[in-house]
């Protein structure tokens, strides 16, 4: 080992001997420091004003080249971004536009469909995250975020039997001739067309009120009088198989609705004179998890399940007042994150997918006859509507102008 | 207050020299045996002096300078290595054996043999038995544990030297 320490030190001294260091090394490089101190900040200072000149000018040529040779007109704020959660309303004043808000209330892109029928209300479907769209019609058609056609699949399915699956890009509606419940979109391995079929004159009472390819479950109620929820199934999307079956005394007057995930289902009954308490179950067992007021109708979930839309129906009876009354409830705590007392009344809602936002459709009641359900395609009584995206926070933003959603 | 600004960094430059004077020659050492260029190792040392002299206030006073300052020119000399993409190339200006007490042929692969290895593998052995630095000090300017140095020297030393047991 000494030896090799010797070798080693010899082969080192024969590099570094040549070339020993000065008897001033210690005094220049010490003497350098003052210069240098001087010296760093002036670059620096050099440095960051140059690149500053750099970042300003690159920005005047970006926006010099945006503004002289692709102006854009009213209305029109660009491609939709990728991942970026949006809600689609038609441009009021080029209506098979669609401007994309994001959740905040600012606009993020313009969808222009080349399909001028698509300008119609209620003529697409937009994605929960607003990153597909779906027409709905003899062939069903799926439309990317650009508004071009991605995929079609044949099948007469009414848009009003189905929702969107949880993944944002499927589709779960009843088809009204095969009696089936159908899962329209890119195949899924294991997953067939149709997942279930219901005795036909059930099916033509059927509307599917959840569809979460997450959980593998879709949730299915019948109805009497339109309205009223006399059944529940919970089927398997996999296999087709119904796993449970719930049925339900139409006296009671009851709506169903559910999470975007299957894992929940709220019960409200549309007559709060009744005094029947709205209540939320799991749908694994059927538990009840929280009772809310009975004059508490919930009209939806918020996309991570947590809280729940609901209009207090009227005590005294069936009939509508005339002023609407809304709150947002975190049910699990029984708080209350939002109220609205006013005269619009919600037409439809979307949820942020994942989270506790909320987007509703706004406008005035018939001048005659009671109020349409909410998600109802009942005949618009004027022509656009209010849109306002109300936070967990109690926050709310109404967009600038009236619109038709997309939802 | 300039005078007064002038004061403080003349001051700082004595605390400076005081701590870290005595070290610039082995810095420049260093700094040669990693470039193997006298020039650049004036440069790198250069450089290193200021970049201590900026972070001495990180300097825990109750620990060697030494170490610390050896690890700022080590990683310096890294870096210009890589900056200059042409380095990699260059080969150390080794003096001619001639000057060696040495039996000639011995010297000269043991010469060899250094300029083979690995960069740290050199600098491990450079620290460790040509400037005389505890394992401890070659850890610190390795980047290494104690354990982790003392293991890069015996590997790169069983590179020299096949066989070699080390105590």
């Amino acid at each position: 080992m000494d030896d090799l320490r010797s070798e080693i030190r010899a082969a080192f001294d024969r590099e570094q001997t040549p070339y020993a260091p000065t008897g001033a090394l210690r005094h220049d490089v010490v003497a350098g420091l003052h210069a240098n101190v001087s010296r760093a900040p002036h670059l620096n200072w050099i440095t960051v004003a140059t690149a500053m000149l750099i970042a300003v000018a690159i920005v005047a040529g970006l926006m010099a080249t945006r503004l002289i040779y692709h102006p854009l007109p009213a209305g029109d704020y660009g491609p939709p971004p990728a991942g970026v959660p949006r809600v689609y309303v038609h441009d009021p004043d080029h209506p098979s536009w669609l401007t994309g808000y994001d959740w905040t209330g600012k606009p993020r892109g313009t969808v222009k469909l080349q399909d001028p029928s698509l300008g119609a209300p209620w003529s697409i479907d937009m994605a929960p995250d607003g990153q597909e769209f779906y027409v709905p019609g003899s062939t069903s058609r799926f439309l990317d975020r650009f508004g071009q056609p991605l995929l079609s699949s044949v099948g007469p399915v009414d848009l009003y039997t189905g929702v969107w699956a949880d993944d944002n890009r499927h589709f779960c509606a009843m088809d009204g001739q095969s009696g089936s419940g159908r899962l329209i979109g890119p195949p899924l391995q294991g997953y067939a067309l149709n997942f279930v079929t219901l005795p036909a004159q059930v099916a033509k009472t059927t509307t599917i009120v959840a569809c979460s390819i997450r959980n593998d479950r879709a949730i299915l109620v019948s109805h009497v009088d339109g309205t009223t929820a006399s059944e529940v199934w919970v089927a398997r999307l996999s296999g087709g198989n119904m796993i449970a079956h719930h049925s339900y005394d139409p006296r009671l007057s009851l709506t169903v609705v559910a999470s975007s995930d299957a894992s929940y289902v709220a019960e409200s009954s549309q007559e709060g004179y009744l005094g029947v308490p709205s209540v939320i179950r799991r749908v694994s067992d059927w538990r009840t998890l929280a009772s809310l007021s009975a004059s508490d109708k919930v009209l939806k979930f918020s996309g991570d399940g947590s809280l729940v839309l609901v209009s207090p129906t009227s005590p005294a009876g069936p009939l509508p007042s005339s002023q609407a009354h809304l709150a947002i409830v975190d049910w699990p705590s029984g708080r209350t994150t939002w109220t609205y007392d006013g005269t619009d009344w919600p037409w439809t809602v979307v949820a942020r997918p994942g989270g506790r936002d909320f987007a509703l459709e706004m406008g005035q009641l018939p001048k005659s006859g009671g109020p349409c359900p909410p998600a109802n395609p009942c005949v618009a009584p004027e022509p656009t509507r209010i849109i306002l995206i109300v936070h967990d926070d109690g926050s709310s933003k109404r967009l600038p102008s009236r619109y038709y959603p997309t939802w | 207050m300039q005078q007064l600004a002038m004061s403080r960094s003349q001051s700082g430059e004595a605390d400076f020299d005081a701590l870290i004077g005595p070290h610039l020659e082995a810095g420049y050492r260093t700094a040669l045996a990693i470039l193997g260029n006298p020039d650049e190792a004036h440069d790198a040392v250069q450089e290193s002096a200021f970049k201590a002299w900026r972070k001495l206030h990180q300097l825990d006073r109750d620990r060697p300078a030494r170490p610390w300052f050896l690890a700022i020119v080590a990683n310096q000399c890294r870096s210009e290595r890589r900056r200059r993409w042409w380095s990699v190339i260059r080969l150390p200006e080794v003096a001619p054996a001639a000057q060696s007490q040495m039996d000639g042929a011995a010297a000269i692969d043991i010469g060899r043999a250094l300029a083979k290895l690995r960069r740290d593998d050199r600098l491990a052995l450079f620290l460790y038995f040509y400037l005389d630095l505890p394992m401890e000090e070659v850890a610190t300017v390795l980047g290494l544990s104690p354990n982790g140095a003392k293991t890069r020297v015996y590997r790169a030393a069983r590179k020299l030297r096949p066989g070699l047991e080390m105590h």
